[in-house]
């Protein structure tokens, strides 16, 4: 049954997505072809940039959004990716993937509730509030910073819910159960908003799954070193005048050492001929290695990041294993704070490593010695260097891109693997001040810098897609390397009109490749191109990523066409940039206005007679087209030569590709042709030799006939007179009727009912018609489920005989009594007899 | 697009009914009495819908199917005889915001209202239409009733009843501009609540013939049809009633109809000898009178001085 639209509209049904849709639509209005020449004069002017022609025009209203973005405009009934929930790091190895580590919190609360309750109708209250119990986390959420313990937020989720629905006992007890089993598989699991720093909680999150086991990994090698060296000594010792003494000879001999004579033991054991002690230099190496072992304890602190004094909050005093220090250069501060941290180790890893060659007896001072002497971070081994406790640089981008530039660029060529945020606006230029107009130079771009390094790690990401960027943090965090990440958190729109979410800002920026996404991670391979990743950009091999967009025109008619969004469509939502628009009155139509995109895909010399618009739509849902300002125009290519040049070295799409691909089909076009030519001239020569040869052998023929000849059988490979068609035509009778009897064989066969007989009573629930009668008979043998159908309660409750009874009077014949389980009961055999027609 | 996935709406419920709030009195029909299982499928529909109780009106008029009003939780009309539609379509013209639905029998329907049965439905408007079809009239102690089957005795027929059943599906099939026809038992609750949903979704009068069974006046009629499988057929389709596995069972007899096919419908109707289970028939672009009958009332005045403008140019000169 499909409903119609009239349908839904008149029904106030509460069914989500039943709600009529508002499509934009354009305003009517007169043509005017004087007025429309007119109004092109000043439009070309203000796209010129002619500061007369701004005032002339109306400017954009702040509810105006790009028209794709249109549908998202009320936030709140928006359900996007956050809030995340994140899993505890498990006791597993540390190398779980991204999505073992988060996942959107309504598809936790999903894949949470099937688990305990897997049928259809099981948990119906709870599975119809899932939305509603996201939507008060998010709310919640919308306060706090940080992620929060899942099991108490879902605690007070559950009983806000109580409280809004104010269910019947039978239903509140029902959803009470439900909502315990939910807490309990949240465990501890964490749950958090998209905040001010989703990108920094996901990469100390990221961290501590990693960290956490390797430092267990450690601490169980540091014991065994331990273990080995204590026994080194004890294999020492064994060799000493004390241990072969009378008393310890005794103690070795254990309980029934009291019969021995330990006196005459310790004379018999021979001691005289003893291996080598220790050398004094040795033990003295091995207690040294000993005590710094023993002395070892790991960092409290697992994460240390420098920002510049823009981080605070109650997060960070709340956990204790992240530090925080604020500098005017934290990739200097980070350098050294990683070079402090590696000394530490340093002498441990040392430790570590004259245990392990101790314990295999091979350690050569002449060779070792000067080595260990000399070692720093730079000879750990890669599982070495994942223990050092990781340092953040968190940096500004129009700081990295000026002041800090030196000690940034230090920091990343020299190996230390250290992590680099970088928070990126995407509208702005790092490479001007934050408050000077952005499109005055061609656009700085960072990660092409941090390409410029070579051997460090680069990833562009945003918070708005969490997987993509765990993904990047995971794979830094297991490189062993300096990496750079670029991230983009959105920002929140400064007013209220439209309350459009940080979220959805940062992924219109990675819609209009003002934030493109990649990851280089150099350990991949060393020829660049090969390393890059290119995954979750939005139509990667399109200059713009491409949608339908539906409105109503002029006359009320839906019309559907695809829209790109372009980087002018992500400006308008940047409210300093919005001076580059302006409204085109809704009568002005003339062939010199054309959509941005299409604008932008022609030859600079036909672009410049054209005047590029972008789609709009303001609260009232009435669609605009907006005129863009040249110097945003020329921002758009910026970015779109910056987005090809990514294309080129991902591989997705490349000049020298598509040259190369061009010169091979022409040559091998050529080649065809070369070979098709030499082919016909074969094949007629051919034919000219065939022709003759006939020639001569019909003359022969007619020679022969002339002569008298019987021909039919003279001809080598002459015709035989067809066989008559009867026999194929017998043959193939039979298979229409072989295919009917398969059909037929095939027809699905019913299904018999079995006869199934059962020992244990049940009731064919969906069969209840809900009469009551049973109920009447003993209503806590029979309960109601929430479909008010029957099912069996408590059997203790209940004898056999009732039962029997309710079976007899059951109009719907679904109740089956099955065996008695209580010998006592009397006339039981009677009871057996009734209750046999409705067991089977 | 945007990184915004297919559930992106997060619409949550307001209000939420569990079947308790679809509940009124306590229903007092006889114990074993089919009329509880569709009561029960009823509120089940109302509560998967989440329809709001206060925007929901069941209408009936005289009869034990009749007393439905009084047990379901929503507002309520128990009629006059045999009048419950033209209350219905009253509530329906004035109130088209109402959900209604009808509860009416064969006695109610076929006989005393059988002028506005054919009314109603040649006006298709939007409600959903139960008839409680026990072959009997209960509530005044077993007179014969249209539906009752020939030779069956009754109090106004001791020696049997003198007639062939009537078939009120041909009737129902022949009714001009009808949109929405089917049949079911009332001892099949999932086939029941299926139905009852279909017709309650369908926008039209969704007509559904409820073989119900009365366990005082007319057991043997009832107990003959639910021990004996054979006597029904079966209809399947993708566009029909979704069937479920407990109906499969119960049923096995099946055969696939086609439900927009109307003389395969009349058909499968005029065949006597089994009773067909299923959507019959299913028409979703017939006109609902209430849309006819209100267009234009939402004209603005100058949409409609505009209207008459256009109207008086046509016959100036």
């Amino acid at each position: 049954m499909t409903t119609t639209p009239a349908a839904t509209e008149e029904r106030t049904s509460q069914i989500p997505g039943a709600g009529p849709e508002g499509l934009p639509a354009l305003l009517t209005a007169v043509k005017d072809a004087k007025a429309t020449r007119e109004l092109m004069f000043t439009l070309r002017h203000f796209h010129l940039g002619d500061p007369g022609a701004r005032d002339q025009l109306e400017v954009v209203g702040i509810d105006c959004l790009p028209a794709l973005l249109d549908p998202f405009r009320d936030t709140s009934k928006l359900r996007y990716d956050y809030p995340l929930f994140l899993f505890p790091p498990a006791e597993g190895d540390g190398d779980q993937q991204a999505d073992a580590l988060t996942c959107r919190l309504a598809d936790w609360l999903e894949s949470a509730v099937k688990r305990f309750a897997p049928g259809d109708g099981d948990a119906r209250i709870l599975r119809d509030h899932l939305p509603w119990i996201e939507y008060h986390l998010r709310q919640v959420l919308k306060e706090r910073e940080g992620p929060l313990l899942a099991a108490p937020m879902l605690g007070a989720a559950g009983l806000a819910l109580q409280k809004h629905l104010n269910l019947g006992e039978a239903d509140r007890d029902r959803l009470d159960a439900d909502l315990e089993k939910l807490q309990e598989e949240a465990g501890q699991g964490e749950v958090m908003g998209y905040g001010r720093f989703p990108s920094l909680h996901l990469l100390i999150h990221a961290l501590r799954s990693r960290v956490v086991p390797r430092r267990v990994r450690f601490q169980s090698q540091v014991d065994d070193c331990i273990r080995g060296l204590k026994s080194l000594f004890a294999v020492e010792w064994g060799k000493s005048d004390q241990s072969i003494e009378p008393r310890q000879a005794r103690d070795s001999v254990g309980p029934g050492g009291s019969r021995f004579d330990p006196l005459a033991l310790s004379t018999v054991m021979d001691h005289s001929r003893g291996t080598r002690a220790m050398h004094p230099e040795r033990r003295e190496r091995i207690e040294r290695a000993l005590a710094v072992l023993e002395a070892w304890r790991p960092d409290p602190v697992l994460v240390r990041f420098v920002h510049l004094g823009t981080v605070a909050g109650d997060w960070l005093a709340e956990s204790p294993d992240v530090e925080d220090v604020s500098d005017p250069d934290p990739c200097a501060l980070a350098t050294d704070l990683f070079d402090r941290e590696a000394e530490r180790l340093a002498e441990v890893f040392s430790a570590v490593r004259v245990a392990r060659l101790e314990m295999d007896g091979i350690y050569d001072p002449a060779l070792h010695d000067p080595w260990f002497a000399n070692f720093d971070w730079e000879g750990f081994s890669p599982e070495e260097l994942l223990l050092v406790p990781s340092v953040i640089a968190l940096e500004a981008a129009d700081r990295v891109a000026g002041d800090d530039m030196r000690s940034f660029s230090r920091l990343l060529s020299s190996g230390r693997p250290v992590q680099i945020l970088v928070r990126v606006q995407p509208s702005n230029d790092p490479g001007v001040g934050p408050e000077e107009d952005p499109f005055q130079n061609y656009r700085t771009e960072l990660g092409y810098l941090g390409l410029s390094h070579r051997q460090a790690a680069v990833s562009q990401s945003s918070a708005a897609r969490h997987q993509h960027l765990m993904e990047c943090f995971l794979s830094a965090l297991d490189a062993t390397r300096t990496s750079l990440h670029l991230i983009n958190t959105g920002l929140r729109l400064p007013h209220d009109l439209v309350p459009l979410n940080a979220w959805m800002v940062a992924g219109a920026a990675i819609e209009s490749r003002a934030h493109p996404f990649f990851r280089v991670d150099p350990k991949a391979d060393d020829c660049e191109p090969a390393a890059m990743d290119f995954s979750d950009n939005p139509h990667p091999e399109r200059d713009w990523p491409v949608h339908p967009f539906e409105y109503l025109d002029e006359n009320g008619n839906r019309v559907t066409q695809d829209l790109a969004f372009t980087f002018a469509d992500y400006c308008l939502l940047i409210q300093r940039l919005q001076d580059h628009f302006r409204l085109i009155p809704p009568g002005c139509d003339s062939q010199a206005l054309i959509p941005m995109q299409d604008y932008l895909s022609m030859n600079p010399d036909q672009a410049y007679r054209r005047v590029p618009f972008v789609w709009a739509v303001d609260g009232n849902s009435i669609l605009h087209r907006l005129v863009v300002s040249r110097e945003l125009a020329l921002a758009c290519l910026d970015r779109l030569n910056y987005w090809r040049t990514l294309q080129a070295m991902a591989g997705v799409r490349n000049h020298h590709v598509d040259l190369a691909e061009e010169r091979t089909r022409n040559e091998e076009r050529q080649r065809a042709t070369e070979e098709r030519e030499r082919l016909l001239a074969e094949h007629a020569a051919e034919l000219e030799r065939v022709r003759n040869q006939a020639a001569g052998v019909a003359m022969q023929r007619l020679t022969d006939v002339l002569l008298g000849m019987d021909v039919a059988t003279g001809i080598p490979g002459g015709l035989r007179p067809p066989t008559p068609a009867a026999e194929p035509a017998a043959g193939s009778a039979p298979a229409p009727e072989d295919a009917g009897r398969e059909d037929q064989t095939q027809a699905p066969v019913e299904e018999e009912a079995e006869d199934l007989s059962f020992d244990e009573p049940w009731i064919d629930t969906p069969l209840c018609t809900s009469c009551n009668d049973c109920l009447k008979i003993n209503p806590l043998l029979f309960v109601y489920n929430e479909e008010k159908q029957a099912l069996l309660g408590d059997l203790d409750t209940a004898t056999y005989a009732q039962l029997v009874e309710a079976a007899e009077l059951c109009p719907a014949k679904c109740i089956h009594p099955g065996k008695p389980w209580n010998p006592e009961e009397p006339e039981l055999e009677k009871l057996i007899e009734r209750a046999a027609p409705f067991n089977q | 697009m945007f990184g915004i996935k297919a559930d992106w709406s997060l619409e949550v419920f307001e209000r939420y009914f569990t079947i308790g709030d679809y509940a009124g009195g306590e229903a007092r029909w006889c114990p074993g009495c089919g009329d509880h299982g569709v009561l029960t499928a009823a509120q089940r529909v109302l509560r998967d819908e989440q329809q709001r109780p206060e925007l929901s009106v069941c209408v009936s008029g005289i009869g034990c199917s009749s007393r439905m009003p009084h047990y379901l939780g929503t507002y309520g009309f128990h009629g006059l005889h045999g009048r419950a539609l033209p209350v219905a379509c009253g509530i329906k013209a004035r109130r088209p915001d109402l959900d209604v639905w009808v509860a009416t029998g064969d006695g109610d329907c076929f006989s005393i209202g059988t002028a506005h049965w054919i009314h109603a439905l040649r006006y298709n408007m939007d409600m959903t239409l139960m008839v409680f079809d026990n072959a009997i009239y209960g509530l005044t102690k077993a007179q014969t009733s249209p539906t009752s089957p020939h030779g069956f005795k009754t109090n106004t027929h001791p020696f049997g009843a003198i007639l062939d059943a009537h078939n009120p599906l041909t009737v129902t099939l022949g009714i001009t501009n009808v949109s929405f026809v089917a049949q079911v038992v009332d001892w099949n609750p999932p086939m029941l609540y299926e139905t009852l949903k279909a017709a309650y979704r369908h926008r039209g009068t969704g007509f559904v013939r409820i073989i119900q069974r009365c366990p005082v006046y007319a057991d043997s009629v009832s107990k003959a049809l639910q021990g004996d499988p054979s006597r029904f057929l079966l209809l399947e389709h993708p566009y029909g009633i979704p069937l479920d596995p407990a109906v499969l069972r119960q049923f096995p007899e099946r055969t696939e109809h086609d439900p927009t096919d109307l003389n395969r419908a009349f058909e499968l109707a005029a065949d006597t000898s089994r009773f067909p289970l299923g959507l019959l028939y299913y028409n979703p672009d017939a006109p609902c009178y209430e849309d006819l009958s209100s267009r234009g009332a939402r004209m603005t005045p100058e949409e409609r001085l505009a209207g008459l403008n256009a109207v008086l140019d046509r016959i100036s000169i």
